[in-house]
């Protein structure tokens, strides 16, 4: 009942359906309002030849004429929509990537695979950080100078060292070791996170690999246990380190089309912010 | 769809040896994962269930290297089509809807057939003007489009439409900020 007035918009409504997961009951209400009954194999010959283009640009690379007739055929709107999420492209995960609250579900869910996981199979974090941040930096064109650089001098090899050569910020191998108090645990992590200004990298390669850094620390701070912390406290890291991390993914993806040193104060100021708020939690009661 | 010099396929060869090429495959797909399931029709509450489930047997099977036809991503939504079908045959099945009578077949479980019944049952107690508005505009009809084709103005097209859009959010116990539909 929201569909927007302008033609040009119902292409974007209709990928908003798909990506937030409304499509299934934008579907049903169509089926009612259309005196429709839920057909059994959906055929998509009418689609096929555009389907490419959809995959690649989304349901604007459909024809004008085809869009209104996934509303009054809501269940090939399901199939295109199906096809779509198993085939599409980057567009999608943009899409996805940007649908509300779908970045925090995959995020839970990791977490809550990571618990369900055999124990024998689940590594501390810092384990492999080469592919780690490699996977992590990857979808960056930006990161693909350093993955060739990296890649020459130790291709695929898990290194002795779990910590690999990152040892600064929450990668350090006593980042998250116990302390005496709670405040001066979280103190400690505002001070390891302000390693992050140890550096002033200001070419794109270097940021990127800075950034990539720091947003593993906070896979480190998500995995480690915090044991001197009361779970209230833990609790609220965890949530606030995932906000950072996203923050982080942010800056990343903006590395691509804007200027590094642009990107580098944005870092800045988020790592500020984040230092800030572990201090003013560590001073709280 | 991944500028990653990793393919899927590299990183699924990996799983066995490194949770990182596990993480970086849920990473990319899990998002998809939990829209393609709502879409097969899951209730949004057990999506998240079905997603750790398949992903577990994923690991599963990837560890035990297990091979797998054609590529990771059309086997991966192939595993999660299947545990989201066996996580439903173990639910208790809903009302049927009005359109499925239990003697047409095999019973099945229809997640919004409740919605629709109430939907079918709203949309009934609108006007037929407010009908014919609330349809043409679902078709895809602009506002103009609409008021040519029932000779009546734009602003009555649009306040036809809202106020059809209000008595189907009160019916169905919707409030204003929460859109029946995206």
């Amino acid at each position: 009942m929201t569909i927007p007035d302008d033609p040009a918009a119902l292409a974007e409504w209709l990928e908003d359906a798909v990506v937030s997961g409304d499509v299934r009951q934008l579907a049903a209400e169509l089926r009612v309002i259309h005196g429709l009954t839920p057909a059994e194999s959906p055929s998509l010959d009418a689609y096929q030849v555009h389907l490419p283009a959809a995959e690649r640009v989304g349901l604007s690379g459909l024809p004008h004429d085809l869009l209104p007739r996934l509303l009054t055929h809501p269940d090939e709107l399901l199939a295109v929509a199906e096809h779509l999420l198993m085939a599409g492209g980057p567009y999608w995960d943009a899409r996805l990537a940007g649908a509300p609250g779908a970045a925090q579900a995959v995020a839970d869910g990791w977490d809550r695979l990571t618990n369900a996981l055999p124990a024998d199979d689940v590594r501390p974090a810092g384990t492999s950080r080469l592919i780690s941040w490699l996977m992590v930096g990857a979808p960056f064109v930006t990161a693909a100078a350093i993955l060739v650089a990296v890649l020459l001098v130790n291709p695929f090899r898990d290194r002795g060292n779990p910590q690999g050569d990152v040892a600064w910020g929450w990668q350090k191998p006593d980042a998250f070791a116990p302390a005496p108090t709670r405040a001066e645990y979280l103190t400690k992590l505002a001070d390891s996170a302000n390693d992050w200004f140890k550096k002033r990298p200001d070419d794109k390669p270097a940021l990127a690999k800075r950034i990539t850094e720091f947003r593993q620390g906070c896979d480190a701070l998500l995995a480690a246990d915090h044991a001197p912390l009361p779970a209230a406290d833990q609790a609220w890291l965890r949530e606030r380190c995932r906000l950072w991390r996203g923050k982080l993914d942010e800056q990343l993806t903006k590395l691509d089309t804007e200027d590094p040193n642009q990107v580098r104060d944005a870092t800045d100021a988020i790592v500020t912010k984040l230092s800030e708020a572990l201090r003013s939690r560590a001073a709280g009661a | 769809m991944n500028p990653s010099p990793f393919t899927d396929e590299d990183l699924a060869a990996r799983v066995g040896r490194d949770q990182a090429a596990f993480a970086e495959l849920h990473r990319r797909y899990d998002a998809r994962l939990r829209g393609f399931l709502k879409v097969k029709g899951h209730p949004p509450s057990a999506v998240p269930d079905i997603s750790q489930d398949t992903w577990l047997k994923v690991f599963a099977k990837l560890r035990a290297g297990e091979a797998f036809e054609g590529h990771f991503r059309g086997w991966l939504f192939t595993v999660g089509a299947n545990t989201g079908t066996d996580t439903a045959k173990k639910r208790k099945p809903l009302p049927l809807g009005d359109d499925v009578t239990p003697a047409a077949g095999p019973q099945k479980w229809r997640p919004d057939a409740e919605d629709a019944a109430r939907l079918h049952q709203c949309y009934g107690g609108l006007s037929d003007r407010e009908r014919d508005v609330v349809k043409r505009r679902l078709e895809g009809q602009t506002v103009p489009d609409v008021a040519n084709t029932l000779d009546i103005t734009a602003d009555q097209v649009s306040a036809t439409f809202h106020r059809a859009k209000e008595k189907l959010q009160t019916c169905l116990g919707v409030t204003k900020d929460q859109p029946c539909s995206p």
